[in-house]
This record gives C-alpha cells, structure tokens and sequence, in this order.
C-alpha cells in the first residue's frame, strides 16, 4: 500500500527552489532603496588628504579671527565642517561635540535645550551629519527637500567633501535643455489643476509642505540619470499630498496622491489616519518615538471613522488599536526612562542601540487591569537563527516587575525592526516571564561580522578584503566611497568591493555560496570577461547583429559554492550601453566551462533542451492533430509557414526574427502568431494555442472595438481622458483558442506607446482584455496593476 | 491602499515566495528574477491601488501578471529550465513534483496560493483576479487531479 501523501507548505517549499541568496540581496535592496530615492540620504563619503589640510587652515585662520559672530551656514563651513573632516568615523566624538557647542554659543547659535542635552550626553558620540543638518537648518529650515537647489547642491557638496555624502546620488543644478525649477513647479501644478482640484494653490505654505530634488544618480561608469522629485505635503489633516518624477525634459514618471484623513475618494481611511498621525509625529529623518499620547490620538480619530463607517473591512492592526487600553503615564508610575532602565538590567549584559530612532521605545497600556510598560530595545550585532534583533519587555508600569523578556520570531524578518508598534498591538498579554539565553553569535571586534576570517575560505581571500581597509566600522564610508567612484551597480565594483558589500549587507553565515576571489591559478577577471563575451558572441550570433554583440558592456561576480559546493565560477552579466541587462554567462573558474549562458528575451538558453510542437522527443506528433481544430486548418497553418519559410528547425530564429521587425510577440500578425505557436518548442502540458480567425467567431476589428470601449470605461474609473488613452495606448490582439479554463477568446491589450527597442525588452500593457470570440461578451478585463482587476 | 512602510515591510516578507511563485510557473530562474524584480517596481509604482490589508495579494496578483506576460505576451509557451532541485528530491516528492507540474496553470497557481502561500480561498482569489467561487473550484479540480495522478490518499494541509 502507497504511503499517504501530505501537500502542505513544506512539501510545496521543497520542490522550488529557494531564491538565490545574491538575487535575494539584490531584491532586497531595491525594495529599500524605493523610499529612500524619493528622500534625502544621510551621510558618509571619502576625503582627500589635501582638502583636510584645506580645512584645517581654514579652521586654524577661522578661530584667529574668532571677533564676527557666525551663521549657521558659515558655522557649518567653518566650523562644523573642518571638525568632520579630522576623522573618517561618521560620529563626532563627545569631546568634538562639547567644543562645537561651546563655539555655537559663543556665535549664538543655539540647539533647542533638549536636542543639546540629548546630544551632549551621547556615550558613542553623535552622527556628523545629523549635527551638521541642526545647525544648517537654523538658517535653511529643516528638511533639505525644502533648501532652494542651490543649498541642495552646497550641502551635499560640503558633505562629499568631508566624506559624509551619498557617493552616487548628488543634488544638481538644471543644465541645457533641462527643463528650470520653475517648469516643474508648473507642470505639477497644472496637473493638478487639471485633474483633482482646479482652485488648489500648492504654493499656499499654511496649507503644503514644498519639497523639491533635482538628482542625478551614477548608477555605473556607464550610466547617469537625472531625476526632479515633487512633494506637496499638507500640513493639516484634511488636504491630500501630492507627489510627483519628472525627467530632465519634463515627463512625468510617476504621479502619486495620498488622500488627506475622512476623505471620501479614499479607499483606506483609517489606514490614512495612522499615516497622517504618524508623520506628525516623526523627527527630521522620519523616526517617530511612539508614546500612549500619539496612540491615543490615533485611536480617537479611528473611534470617529468607526462612528461614522463601521469598521468593515479594517485590518487587523486598526481593530487592535481601536480596542487597546492606551493609558498616560502618572506620576504613580515608573517613569520612561526608569521603565526602560529596568527592562535593560532585567535583560542582561546585552549590547543595545541607544541612537533615538533606533533605539528604545515604551508606551503604556492596561492589560487585564494591570498598567504595564511594554519596552522594545535594540539589539546589536546578528541575530541567532529564529531570533530577531529586537527585544520585547513587559513589566508592571508601578512595581516594575518584569513580566516579559524576549526576542519573537515575529521579528526574524529584519524589516520588522522598524515597525515596534506592532509589538504593543499584536502581544498585548505577556506570555512568558522566562528571559532566553542569548545564543546569537558574538560579532568580532569593530563590527565584523562573527565569520570573519573562517577557514571554509583561504586565508589569502580575507586579507585581501581587509586590504581594502574594512575593519568592521568602516563599512558604510567605503560603501560609499565605491558609490561614487564605481557608481550604484556594484556589478562594476572590484570584486574584494562587491565581496564586503554582500557580506556586510546579506549573508547571514559563511555556509553555501559566497562572494569569493579568484585564486592565483584560476582565470582571472579580464580573461573571464574575454572568454564569457566570445561565448555569448558565438552561442547567440544568429539573434543579434555583431555590432550590438561589440557595443555589450560586461560587469562580472566572482562566487564560491554558487554553482556546487566546492566550485569556484565567474558570473558575468552583459548590459546594453544604456543600461538594461543583455545576458549572462557562468562560467567554471578553473576550466572555463560555460555551466550557464542566456539573453534577454532571446526564449533560447544555453544547455536547455527545446523540442518542437511538432515533434517531442518520443517521436510524436502534439499539437499538429490536435483535435479542437479540423485537419484543413493544420495544413492551412502549414501552408503559412511553408510561405514563411519556416520549419521546426528554424522557427526559434524566425521568431527572433519577427520580435526584431514586430518588437513583441503580441504585435505579430495573425498569421505569425498561428505558425508560432503551433510550431514553437514547448511542453507537452501547455495546451493554449493562437489561432487563425475562424467563421463564425467576431472578428479582430469587432474585438478591438470592444475593448476600447472597455478600456475608455476602465481609463474613466481612473480619471484619465479618453484622448489621453488614445495618445499613449496601442492596441495588440491575438485570438487564443478554447482550454480547460477558457473559452475561444480575443485577448486583447493595450500597450503604453513608450518603450526601448532591441535585445527583448519589455513593453508594458496597461489593459488587458478577454472577450469571448462566439459572443462577443467580455469575461475579463484589467486596468494593469489595478487591484479591482 | 499601502503606503511606503506597507509596501517595505510586504515585500520584504514575501520576496522569497513571490520567487517561488514565479519559478513555479516560469520554470526558468532566469525568468523569474525578471518576473519578481518587475513585479517589485510595479508594486512600489501602484501601491496605491491595494485595497486595505490585501497588498501581499494584491502584490502577487501582480507578480503573476508578470510571470503570464512573459509567458503569453512574447509566445513564450515552453518553459527553458527545469527547477533543479527535482532529481535531488526524495522519491515520493518527486512524484508529487511531477504531478504538481502535471496540472495546468490555472489548477496549479490556486494550489501553490493555497498551499504554499497560506492563502484563505478570498486572498488567493484576489491574487489571480478571479471570483472566490472559481477559486474554490479550480482547487478542488487540483485536489482531485492530484489525488489520480499520484494514486494514493493525499492530504492537503
């Protein structure tokens, strides 16, 4: 008898692949990286050795003449600056910080007394950006989104120069025939005149927020791009935010806006309550320090939204905050500071954060009739593995007794480090009073990580990547000096550079594949490169015309244990001179073998068995015969691609052919697309097939009017005019026969106009259509990415 | 609708099913690290339009799109790669790996929404973009082809 078969998440889990480690890296990444591009970065940069002697003259001359009091952007240059540039660390000491806030007082130039006294009692120092910005803010405001450009581009600059700024992103000044300040401001405003609100004044500063980037982003030696960011942030609750890319010329890259709290257009109030509420209450980098009086805040407008509309369709998270127990802190009570003493001792000997923001937070809530504090503090160095970096403290809010003390699980996930909140709604009991030992592996000194040095890798690897100077600390001032020199794409960063990158940002362990070197015996870099360009030349010649083929520009990885353990191998990716990915090679680093080669589109890997529809391996026929259509119609496709000159053997290159005249797939011809897919390499289980217009069914000109109509209607629930539409869409139609989950159909799409040519890249539809081809009743239909499909 | 942090804190959870997904109906890992990075950018682009609460569904819906419009859009109907952990697996799984891949698309990405993701049948509904009613339906047409195929109790956890 057959054992039972369980189908549940693990078995599922097993039979895929996990996501590779260095895609996982790179994902992980951009996902970050989205918000922060539209905000301003902090810090860090390299600096030269003849512009801190600069700066120390500078200094030296400044404190002789000593008599005229300061600004605040004189005291940055003159003060702050040369101060920064003494050191690569990005903290200023306590010691650097008493004397610059002695000398701030002798210009006048006063901290709010509470940001001083936070300040001055810093154990580990405190950022040199962070305090450069509060004195450059006294005289600019505090966000420099909001600094005219030309402050923008001062700031930064100073910053680079003392190794404090963001190596490739640097703010700039509209040049040529980029559009000014001023075009953009309108452009925006127009939009909005035009499409939400035509009595709206943006430039009212009781009501927005203005703030406004023009940045230009070294993604690789090879590319730069400029981008405008607009943001109208309403001050009050009520008024919607608007944001706004637009590129050097003016074309909008995007269009965003965030309703303000009970509006009726908004399909998530109360989620626009928390946000709302939460950035009133953020700090200048967007940290916000909960306390029960926000969540009481938050909880009081929710309360109203409930009161006027239910609580339908909340999320969990709203539901919980709307019931908790927030209570304000009395004088019966701990206070935070005590709560979070105690909490830290009850814990043990642990390494904690203490910068705000990152560091501690408390609230306090009833629970059970019980007042508590619930504590969160943050660990440092890795987590051990099922543990999270943040830890959970419970404790009576007036004896102190610990009630609770642990890491979760539900912060294994690093981005939940960021989100404490959910720790005081989802754990409002405490659970286990038991602290756990502490099993996380220890880091080694100075930050690096706890497999430094492991004998898996040669000795010879890890000392040429300390050579680079990485100690641990230093991490984020090389990141950013590679930035800025190699640009965004550490794909064209040395290989020791690409190697700490991952391993500061990713790897958990030194287990499975790694980022490595080569050794001395093994093909070196510029030898790979040769070899992966010839291949790739050689294997996909037929595609792409040798001209493109010598325009390819190679960035290559190096990794130990990718392909199998124990194999060292060459990643190399080839990319379009304007920057998409072209292909990949992988090749054995001792052999040269090619383990793995594809192009972009080119539906052609290397090493990858195709078989023709016509024909599978066994022999026999599949699709030819298949029995939805009558024979005449397989010797009428047959007849079509005799005329075309295409045979089992050759429709892979026919079709690139095609995709070079047609520029995608859904764009061929009827006819083209019938002799494709009948003859196109595939598996036995794919059974949809696009056929040649049949009698009886609507026609394509029929469907297309049809899905126009359907698409105007759909653009309508978007706010976009039928002109518009009409300006950026193009129409595909393929005419799909019946499967199992659909019937005969008209697939119809429209397509944005814009696009980049060649090496298959992709253009983007924004409708999608499926009309029934018998009675012509569309069955599906999809605004692109639009959640009501 | 999702905001910055919604989107920051989805995305980070599900990327390593999100690839999952994507090698599930693309076979191909080259094609699916084109379908889960587009699927990100998209999602940052239209966050907006997540209903509340729903954007890892809403966020796979989209990845799904992406993975089809690399499968249909081009005429990419044959998949390019094997995943290749199936000849590593143990006996019983790669029956199970053969009857999954077995089942067409449509019977497969309700089992994989359900089952591997954790869906409730109106999430993954959502996912694919179809009513809670042909969900269900598809799943039980999945359930029962499996069962058949691999010719033994089977159950479904």
């Amino acid at each position: 008898m057959k054992r039972t078969m369980h189908v549940n998440q693990d078995a599922l889990n097993a039979l895929l692949p996990d996501i590779p480690l260095e895609f996982e890296a790179q994902m992980r990444d951009l996902i970050a990286s989205m918000p922060a591009e539209r905000k301003e970065k902090p810090m860090k940069k390299k600096l030269s050795a003849g512009f801190v002697l600069a700066l120390v003259l500078c200094l030296l001359a400044v404190s002789a003449l000593a008599a005229a009091l300061l600004g605040g952007r004189e005291f940055v240059e003159k003060i702050m600056a040369p101060k920064a540039a003494e050191s690569k660390s990005e903290y200023y000491t306590p010691k650097e910080i008493q004397e610059i806030l002695r000398i701030a007082r002798e210009n006048n130039l006063l901290l709010d007394p509470e940001d001083e006294a936070r300040i001055r009692n810093m154990e580990e120092g405190y950022y040199k950006e962070e305090l450069i910005r509060l004195f450059a803010s006294m005289e600019y405001g505090p966000q420099p989104a909001q600094w005219p450009l030309e402050v923008q581009r001062w700031y930064e600059e100073m910053l680079n120069a003392c190794g404090l700024g963001d190596g490739a992103v640097h703010a700039v000044l509209p040049e040529g025939n980029e559009i000014t300040q001023e075009q953009a401001l309108r452009k925006a405003a127009d939009y909005v005149r035009d499409h939400y609100d035509p009595d709206v004044d943006l430039e009212d500063k009781a009501l927005y927020l203005r703030e406004m980037t023009y940045h230009e982003e070294k993604e690789s030696p090879y590319h730069t791009i400029r981008s405008w960011w607009i943001h109208y942030e309403a001050r009050d609750l009520d008024h919607p935010d608007y944001e706004f890319g637009l590129t050097p010329e003016g074309e909008f890259t995007y269009v965003a806006v965030h309703p303000g709290v009970f509006s009726p257009e908004d399909p998530d109030p109360a989620q626009t309550i928390l946000n709302r509420i939460t950035r009133q209450h953020r700090d200048e980098y967007g940290f916000v320090t909960y306390t029960s009086e926000i969540m009481l805040e938050e909880q009081s407008l929710l309360q109203k939204l409930a009161d006027q509309q239910g609580t339908d369709g909340w999320n969990e998270k709203n539901r919980q905050i709307l019931s908790t127990a927030y209570i304000l802190p009395d004088d019966s009570m701990l206070t935070r500071e005590q709560a979070i003493e105690k909490a830290k001792a009850a814990c043990g000997e642990q390494d904690y954060y203490t910068y705000h923001g990152h560091g501690e937070t408390a609230l306090t809530i009833r629970v059970n009739g019980r007042d508590v504090w619930k504590i969160t503090l943050q660990l440092k160095g890795s987590p051990a593995a099922g543990k999270g970096n943040r830890l959970f403290v419970q404790l009576d809010a007036r004896t102190g007794e610990i009630l609770y003390c642990d890491t979760s699980l539900e912060t294994r996930f690093w981005y939940q480090e960021f989100f404490p909140e959910e720790y005081y709604l989802a754990r409002l009991a405490a659970a286990s009073p038991v602290p756990e030992a502490d099993t996380r592996p220890t880091p080694q000194p100075g930050g690096l990580p706890w497999f430094w040095r492991d004998s898996r890798f040669p000795s010879w690897y890890w000392d040429k990547l300390e050579a680079v100077g990485y100690n641990g600390d230093t991490a984020s001032r090389l990141m950013n000096q590679w930035e800025k020199e190699y640009g965004l794409d550490s794909l064209f960063w040395p290989l020791e550079c690409q190697a700490i990158d991952e391993i500061w940002h990713s790897l958990p362990g030194p287990e499975g594949a790694f980022p490595g070197l080569p050794a001395a015996d093994e093909i070196q870099q510029d030898a790979a490169l040769q070899l992966a360009r010839e291949q790739f030349k050689a294997f996909f010649s037929e595609y792409v015309p040798t001209a493109d083929y010598d325009a390819l520009i190679c960035g290559a990885r190096f990794q130990f244990n990718s392909v199998d353990d124990g194999v060292h191998s060459w990643e190399i990716t080839l990319l379009r001179p304007d920057g998409p990915v072209a292909g990949s090679v992988t090749l054995d680093a001792k052999t040269g073998e090619i383990y793995h080669m594809r192009m972009v589109g080119a539906q052609h890997e290397y090493a990858s068995p195709a078989y023709s529809i016509l024909q599978a391996p066994s022999g026999e026929p599949l699709i030819h015969s298949d029995p939805r259509m009558p024979d005449s119609y397989w010797d009428t496709v047959e007849a079509l691609a005799e005329k075309q000159g295409v045979t089992k053997e050759n429709i892979v290159q026919k079709y690139q052919v095609w995709l070079q005249e047609y520029g995608e797939g859904a764009f061929l011809p009827l006819e083209l697309q019938a002799i494709w897919s009948a003859y196109a390499p595939r598996g036995e289980e794919d059974t949809w097939l696009a056929i040649l217009p049949q009698e009886g069914l609507i026609t394509k000109e029929e469907a297309l009017e049809i899905a126009w109509k359907e698409c105007l209607a759909l653009a309508g629930a978007n706010s976009e005019t039928d002109t518009a539409w009409a300006q950026t869409l193009t129409p595909s139609a393929a005419l799909w026969l019946q499967d199992e989950a659909e019937p005969t159909h008209w697939y119809v799409q429209f397509w944005e106009k814009e696009r980049i040519p060649g090496f298959g890249e992709q253009w983007n539809s924004r409708v999608e259509i499926a009309i029934d081809a018998e009675t012509g009743e569309i069955y599906q239909s999809g605004l692109w990415l639009n959640s009501n499909g | 609708m999702a905001d910055r942090l919604e989107y920051e804190r989805v995305a980070q959870e599900a990327l390593p099913a999100l690839y999952k997904i994507a090698m599930g109906m693309l076979r191909s890992d080259a094609d699916a690290r084109d379908a889960v990075q587009q699927a990100l950018l998209r999602g940052w682009e239209k966050k907006e339009n997540a209903r509340e609460g729903a954007f890892r569904w809403y966020l796979t819906r989209i990845l799904i799109n992406e993975c089809r419009n690399i499968q249909r859009h081009r005429m990419r109907v044959f998949p390019v790669d094997v995943p290749p952990k199936a000849e590593m697996l143990p006996p019983d799984y790669q029956d199970l790996y053969s009857a999954i891949f077995a089942l067409p698309e449509e019977l497969r990405l309700p089992l994989m929404l359900k089952y591997l993701q954790g869906a409730s049948e109106k999430e993954g509904a959502a996912a694919l973009g179809i009513p809670v009613t042909t969900f269900k339906n598809r799943l039980h047409r999945a359930r029962k082809q499996l069962r058949k195929t691999l010719d033994r109790e089977v159950m479904f956890e």
